[in-house]
């Protein structure tokens, strides 16, 4: 049985980290109960190796690092159980089902759009993305987060930001396509 | 293209229009319920949680082991090398260092000495002469002290020798005997193995003395003395007065008598060289200690010597095997912890 020591690391851990954890991996994973399946399974890895934590700036990269290393655990369980399709395909199709027509009808809300571009992008993208703009880490903390090198991390960055920019759903929101854009899709 | 700042803003709030989570609580239940959570500090603990390590410890432990397999397999193909070094220097007496051999050298109070000092400046190397000697203490049970002096003049006469001095006593202050043997040269380290098959080793020495030089001034002095000989009964030959006859013959008298003594050196050399002398000095128990070993005893000291005996021939004989055997083991246990302390270091990388 966990001490009421440990219980309470978790609760510090929790109180600090747990929104932002939750949110990054609901951009990353769309909403449902993976999500959540994720992010625990992600705070239970940081209790259970509390002891090898970092203290002080390499805490933060180290839990993004955790929480994306679950998500992508969740998303690869879940394409197994779905049919054991092809890794990065599966891991897309996950999540990111494009709307349907009517779907995109009902959606509204600006940010509703930005999460459903955000997940249509590319797995690969998609964690760079989410922790540069939404975390705010840097090239070189992202770069450790997703255990690539940073000049990858700034490859990615750049591809995720010109996808999102040749976004159709973006279009109308005044972030659609820029003329360069156009040009390198024509 | 949108600024970083606005794409910032843009995602930002897109994610705060996610609901707050609610699950915390259930992190905590689950960290409750979980029962022996592991810590980094319980090494043991983690690797049965995750024992990739431990399986890649085996593997590469399993990769080690094929390899000296491979290697040990590979030397048995190849000629063997050799393992002991023979000692024979007494089938030749061309030896210019001679030594005793490996097998008498490891049992207790066995010395060895070569004496050359007696080298001269025409002795050469292709011819050496050489004295043998030695010394063999045994000890032996006063029941069979004649049966063991008997035997020892059979040895010697076996190999072509013979008794030189032969002494027993049962009783009084020299209780024991002494037996000198000669035997030929080249048989003298069978006579030595020979002999102390018939008791108790306590103690062996051997000498080897290179006579070479000397022989040479012999054989040089012999051979000058003989030409003044001649010269002398040349002039004997010659000499016209009664008084310088005897002065010759007095020369020719001294001269030689001078090369039968040099002559019969020589001979006693050559007999030295031919013949190795070996003395066997028997002695007896001390009453105590006779008296004192019980079967109990004899049969312990029996069943260790005979473990020890059996231990050196199996190190002997297993050789290269019990070398890779135990090399295996102990590269083996330094893969396993090495990759117990690896997987440690790459799972935290992997959290």
């Amino acid at each position: 049985m966990a001490t009421d020591t440990n219980s309470g690391e978790l609760e510090e851990l929790l109180q600090r980290w747990y929104t932002p954890a939750h949110r990054t991996a609901t951009l990353l994973l769309g909403d449902g109960a993976q999500v959540d399946d994720a992010v625990q399974e992600a705070f239970l890895r940081l209790w259970r190796f509390r002891d090898a934590l970092p203290e002080g700036d390499g805490l933060r990269p180290w839990i993004y690092r955790v929480v994306v290393n679950a998500c992508y655990s969740s998303a690869r369980t879940e394409t197994r159980h779905a049919g054991r399709r092809a890794p990065q395909e599966a891991l897309d199709a996950v999540v990111s089902s494009d709307p349907t027509p009517d779907e995109l009808a009902d959606v509204r809300d600006r940010a509703s759009l930005v999460r459903q571009a955000i997940l249509s992008l590319p797995a690969g993208l998609r964690a760079p993305l989410v922790l540069r703009y939404y975390a705010g880490l840097s090239e070189k903390e992202i770069a450790t987060a997703i255990r690539r090198r940073p000049g990858t991390v700034k490859s990615r960055l750049h591809e995720a930001r010109r996808l999102l920019a040749n976004d159709p759903r973006l279009a109308h929101l005044g972030l659609g396509p820029s003329s360069s854009g156009q040009e390198e899709a024509k | 293209m949108i600024t970083d700042g606005e794409f910032s803003a843009l995602i930002a709030e897109a994610a705060e229009t996610i609901p707050e989570p609610t699950g915390a609580d259930a992190i905590l239940a689950a960290a409750r319920s979980e029962t022996d959570p592991p810590s980094v500090a319980a090494p043991i603990a983690r690797v049965r949680r995750h024992p990739r390590g431990f399986v890649i410890s085996v593997l590469g432990a399993a990769a080690v082991l094929a390899i000296l397999i491979a290697v040990t397999l590979s030397s048995f193909s190849s000629p063997p090398s050799v393992a002991h070094s023979a000692g024979a220097p007494f089938a030749s007496r061309a030896s210019a260092a001679p030594t005793f051999g490996e097998g008498q050298m490891s049992a207790p109070g066995v010395t060895k000495s070569a004496d050359s000092s007696s080298a001269s400046s025409t002795s050469s190397a292709d011819s050496q002469e050489i004295i043998t000697t030695g010394t063999l203490a045994l000890i032996v049970h006063e029941r069979v002290l004649g049966h063991v002096v008997a035997e020892l003049g059979a040895i010697a006469t076996s190999l072509g020798g013979y008794v030189s001095t032969s002494n027993a006593a049962l009783a009084g202050s020299s209780r024991g005997g002494t037996v000198v043997l000669g035997v030929p040269a080249g048989e003298f380290e069978k006579a030595v193995s020979e002999a102390e098959s018939l008791g108790t080793l306590k103690h062996l020495s051997t000498t080897a003395t290179n006579v070479t030089g000397q022989v040479a001034d012999l054989g040089a002095q012999v051979n000058a003395l003989e030409a003044a000989r001649a010269q002398l009964e040349a002039l004997f030959a010659r000499a016209g007065t009664i008084p310088a006859l005897l002065s010759v013959q007095n020369e020719i008298t001294s001269v030689q008598s001078q090369i039968q003594q040099l002559q019969a050196q020589q001979r006693v050399l050559a007999n030295e060289v031919s013949f190795s002398s070996l003395t066997v000095a028997l002695a007896m128990p001390s009453p105590t200690h006779a008296s004192a070993p019980s079967r109990f005893s004899t049969a312990w000291h029996q069943a260790v010597a005979h473990i020890e005996g059996g231990l050196s021939t199996l190190l002997a004989d297993s050789g290269i095997v019990l070398f890779s055997v135990v090399l295996i083991i102990v590269i083996g246990l330094l893969v396993l912890f090495g990759g117990r302390l690896l997987w440690s270091f790459v799972r935290r990388r992997l959290v």
